[in-house]
């Protein structure tokens, strides 16, 4: 049998925790992990036992964002392929943003791509400091459409719009700035850290809890609405089905830089 | 040519630069500036070649917002054109916002009014430290009307229910706190800041960026033609009353309009 994508447990105190495992790639995604993603997240928001579900990591990296080479594997595949692609992804995402338990989210070492997605769905995030954080997508000519909403919501549109079309390093301390974590603790610190969350967590209402965290989503009107969520996805397929994508994507897996990327001394001047 | 009240440069690399050149009056836009602004925009927002584009402008004030000697002048006109003069102002807004490509602005002065909601339309904003900023509006008689939707998304309802009714001035700190800034750094770093910024933008795909573009704008709360339409209205209105004309003039002769106290 193959190993498991994601490593699920029940601990006493009604914490849920998965545990994304995929470190040889760096827990990056395919179509196994986010289906099983997704399946942990329904059945722990079913489980009477769960009142907290946490999501960390094996590995040096929390989260490389989509399995390159499986995207790159599926771009030349038809447009229904890549549609359900697409529509795997934005709905694993609106499951874990819309998950009706507190959901906490623990970062080490690198988070890329739709890994920035699943912190931004979180309701409290802490990060080991030195974390890098990138939206990386249009580098490799992709569109991060199925997290942007999140985005928004965590980060604002300002935020949104600068990091998501530079796709630039950003440290976590800058993390904490923008609102996309809440707590930064030393290297090996997590476990340590989340203690006093989970206290607090369970000393509330479970089901006030919950209440909270609909009203959150229908008083802002954050929740993925069909129309918006059908527009993403028809989008994410067709970007990867570009010519650009597959530039794009080829030369990230020939670790070589893409056609458009600038070259000679003209680059380094000010503007 | 220096008569031009915007400048525009088509660098290497695919990179539009875009400079507001009325330096004697703060980069204050009227009539002309906001027709040659649109017009600049709308020729790069229909070239292929163009990337990213940088907002900047000449002198030391980034843009004291619209020129209230032009605000003033609506109250002479029919009230059809009032109107359709507000409209071409919050034309340019949205022409700004909805750029299909990245914009980055480099503001490294004084930002105010109407020079600030540019700030908000572009999707990522360096400043210099020493730049001042200030939704001067209501001090004048008049509202941020055309402006307002971009700023309150830019800085939330919290900070434009603060900013847009007291009308201080805040410091480049505050305006990254809030959100309307993403860096403020000494005037020394700020063109390799903007450099460092265009470089990553460069390394992108372009397809994908201006795909990017298009879902932010998607995702985000769009600005209705028929919203636009109504603060181009209210603009149009309040600019002809006679606070907002004794606002203004009070500002030319350089004293305290009618409704501050005298100490």
């Amino acid at each position: 049998m193959a190993e498991q994508e994601v490593l699920l447990s029940i601990d006493a105190r009604g914490i849920g925790t998965i545990t994304i495992n995929r470190p040889q790639v760096y827990n990056a995604y395919n179509a196994d992990l986010l289906e099983a993603l997704g399946q942990a997240i329904e059945a722990f928001v079913d489980d009477k036992h769960v009142r907290i579900i946490q999501i960390r990591s094996n590995g040096k990296l929390f989260q490389a964002g989509a399995d390159i080479n499986w995207l790159k594997a599926n771009s030349s595949n038809s447009l229904e392929v890549n549609r359900s692609i697409s529509e795997l992804t934005t709905n694993t995402f609106k499951t874990l943003n819309e998950c009706s338990k507190p959901l906490v989210v623990l970062v080490q070492g690198g988070c890329f791509g739709g890994g920035v997605g699943i912190v931004a769905a979180a309701d409290i995030v802490i990060s080991e400091e030195g974390v890098e954080f990138a939206i990386t997508e249009v580098r490799w000519g992709l569109v991060a459409g199925p997290i942007l909403t999140q985005l928004v919501s965590a980060i604002g549109l300002q935020n949104t719009r600068r990091f998501s079309l530079t796709a630039e390093l950003f440290d976590a301390n800058r993390a904490l700035e923008i609102g996309l974590i809440h707590h930064v603790c030393p290297v090996g610190g997590l476990d340590k850290a989340v203690l006093p969350v989970f206290e607090l967590l369970l000393r509330a209402g479970p089901n006030a809890l919950n209440a909270t965290k609909q009203l959150i989503f229908d008083a802002t009107g954050t929740s993925l609405d069909d129309k918006t969520a059908h527009w993403i996805i028809n989008q994410n397929a067709s970007q990867r089905q570009s010519s650009e994508a597959s530039e794009g994507l080829a030369s990230f897996v020939e670790r070589r830089k893409p056609s458009w990327y600038p070259r000679g001394k003209e680059n380094d001047q000010n503007y | 040519m220096s008569d031009q009240a915007v400048l525009f440069e088509r660098k290497t690399a695919g990179i539009a630069v875009v400079t507001l050149n009325r330096p004697n009056v703060h980069n204050a836009f009227n009539d002309v500036m906001i027709a040659q602004l649109t017009n600049c925009l709308n020729e790069i927002a229909t070239d292929e070649k163009i990337r990213v584009m940088l907002l900047q402008s000449k002198g030391k004030s980034f843009s004291s917002g619209a020129d209230l000697n032009w605000m003033r002048a609506a109250v002479d006109n029919s009230a059809d054109q009032n109107v359709e003069d507000a409209k071409k102002l919050a034309g340019l807004f949205h022409r700004l916002d909805t750029m299909p490509i990245p914009t980055v602005v480099r503001v490294q002065g004084p930002a105010f009014a109407g020079g600030l909601g540019l700030v908000a339309c572009c999707d990522i904003a360096l400043g210099a430290k020493g730049a001042k900023f200030a939704v001067a509006e209501v001090k004048l008689g008049l509202i941020p009307a055309v402006i307002s939707p971009y700023l309150a998304q830019a800085i939330g309802a919290s900070a434009a229910r603060q900013f847009f009714q007291t009308a201080e001035v805040f410091g480049a700190n505050k305006a990254k706190q809030i959100g309307l800034l993403h860096e403020a750094v000494d005037s020394a770093h700020l063109d390799s800041t903007v450099t460092k910024v265009i470089k990553s933008i460069l390394g992108n795909a372009q397809g994908a960026n201006r795909a990017c573009k298009k879902l932010i704008y998607e995702i985000g709360s769009q600005v209705s033609e028929e919203f636009r339409a109504d603060t181009a209205r209210q603009i149009a209105s309040i600019r002809s009353t006679v606070e907002a004309q004794e606002g203004m003039s009070a500002f030319f002769e350089r004293r305290h309009p009618q409704w501050v106290e005298e100490k």
